[in-house]
């Protein structure tokens, strides 16, 4: 896995941003943009650049899974992976993810060893 | 119903002597029991009407009297919104407090790390008796940097860690915050329930509605309350996206 990948994590709390982003610090993972939420992560993602996706579903304006569904619809970021980490934990709300092509799902409250078992695993995926 | 009795007994001798009268041909007579026959009636009429006028006026006094609803929707609701609002804040500045200590301490660490790597690989060539004595000298010099340096970082780790441990005292303050929320929730769950009961509707358990393919935002689950069609942590969310095939 390369980790010079340039990741996008998108929350609309920045304490859990802040989290997210010192976790992929340990694991690594230094470059690393925030945004707090779908309508200003979507043009960051479209000026290009980004390897990997991290979202929050539940957010103002607009939520995780509109961003998961605009970044599949995007012919340029169709490939993104995008791992979803959320409090979200219906049963509806997974399948509805995972049919919106979602790469990975984090229910929070979640741990170190968890965020890195789903980033791994996605990136074996995707051969990156 | 007494009432009712009196009313039909007086009804029942004015009619029987109304008949009585209309037989043996009484007409004038007749005339004037159909009167006070109607009057019977209407006293029923004004009674009810009155009963009714002063269950109306007993419910319109009690609603004035409990100025507790009104004193919750202007005073009580608007506060526990300000309180959840300093929750959020309090939350949000304890999260940001830790990882400030959090931040600063792991390059100490590393620092730390780093140091003993580097004299122990020159104490081993020391041991080795390999060192010759430039080297030796070096040695000790670095050692007499080190030493307070890193005693240095230990006591700033320390603070940080102390820090983390002072920032944890958001949950006591909160915790007791939100209990005086639930508090007044409960409080304006009995008004609106005694509110209900004075406008003579019947009061049934609140029913919900499942929730079909609802995949609106609802935030943290909590436990007891929100637990209908959750998954119950991560290893659930691995199950089921790998029986759809992840």
């Amino acid at each position: 896995m390369n980790k010079e990948m340039k990741i996008l994590i998108v929350d609309d709390f920045s304490t859990m941003r802040r989290i997210i982003k010192n976790l992929l610090r340990d694991l690594g993972f230094n470059n690393t943009d925030e945004a707090d939420d779908g309508s200003t992560a979507l043009p960051i993602l479209k000026k290009g650049g980004y390897d990997f996706l991290i979202t929050d579903w539940n957010m103002p304006g607009m939520p995780g899974i509109e961003l998961l569904k605009a970044v599949r619809a995007d012919p340029g970021l169709a490939k993104l992976p995008v791992l979803m980490v959320t409090a979200e934990q219906k049963r509806e709300q997974i399948i509805e993810a995972a049919e919106a092509g979602v790469n990975g799902y984090v229910v929070k409250p979640f741990t170190a060893q968890v965020l890195k078992e789903k980033i791994d695993k996605i990136f074996e995926r995707v051969g990156g | 119903m007494t009432t009712d009795n009196v009313l039909g007994g007086e009804v029942l001798e004015l009619a029987k002597s109304l008949v009585e009268k209309l037989e043996t041909g009484a007409n004038e007579e007749a005339h004037g029991l159909l009167d006070e026959l109607t009057k019977v009636r209407e006293s029923l009429l004004y009674q009810e009407i009155g009963k009714l006028t002063r269950e109306l006026h007993n419910s319109l006094s009690s609603f004035h009297v409990d100025t507790h609803i009104s004193d919750l929707a202007e005073k009580d609701i608007p506060d526990a919104r300000e309180r959840l609002r300093y929750v959020v804040s309090m939350t949000d500045e304890a999260a940001n407090r830790t990882l400030t200590a959090v931040e600063g301490a792991i390059p100490k660490c590393e620092e730390l790390s780093d140091r003993v790597s580097e004299v122990q690989l020159s104490w081993e060539r020391l041991l080795r008796r390999e060192m010759t004595a430039d080297e030796f000298r070096a040695l000790s010099t670095k050692l007499t940097e080190y030493l307070p340096q890193s005693s240095n970082n230990v006591d700033e780790i320390k603070n940080g860690l102390n820090e983390v441990l002072m920032a944890q005292g958001f949950q006591d303050l909160t915790g007791q915050i939100i209990h005086r929320v639930i508090d007044l929730v409960e409080d304006v769950e009995n008004n609106l329930v005694g509110l209900i009961k004075v406008a003579g509707q019947k009061t049934t358990a609140p029913t919900y509605e499942s929730e079909h393919a609802d995949i609106t935002p609802t935030g943290p689950a909590v436990p007891g309350l929100d637990d209908s069609g959750r998954v119950s942590g991560q290893d659930e969310v691995d199950d089921l996206l790998s029986s759809l095939g992840f």
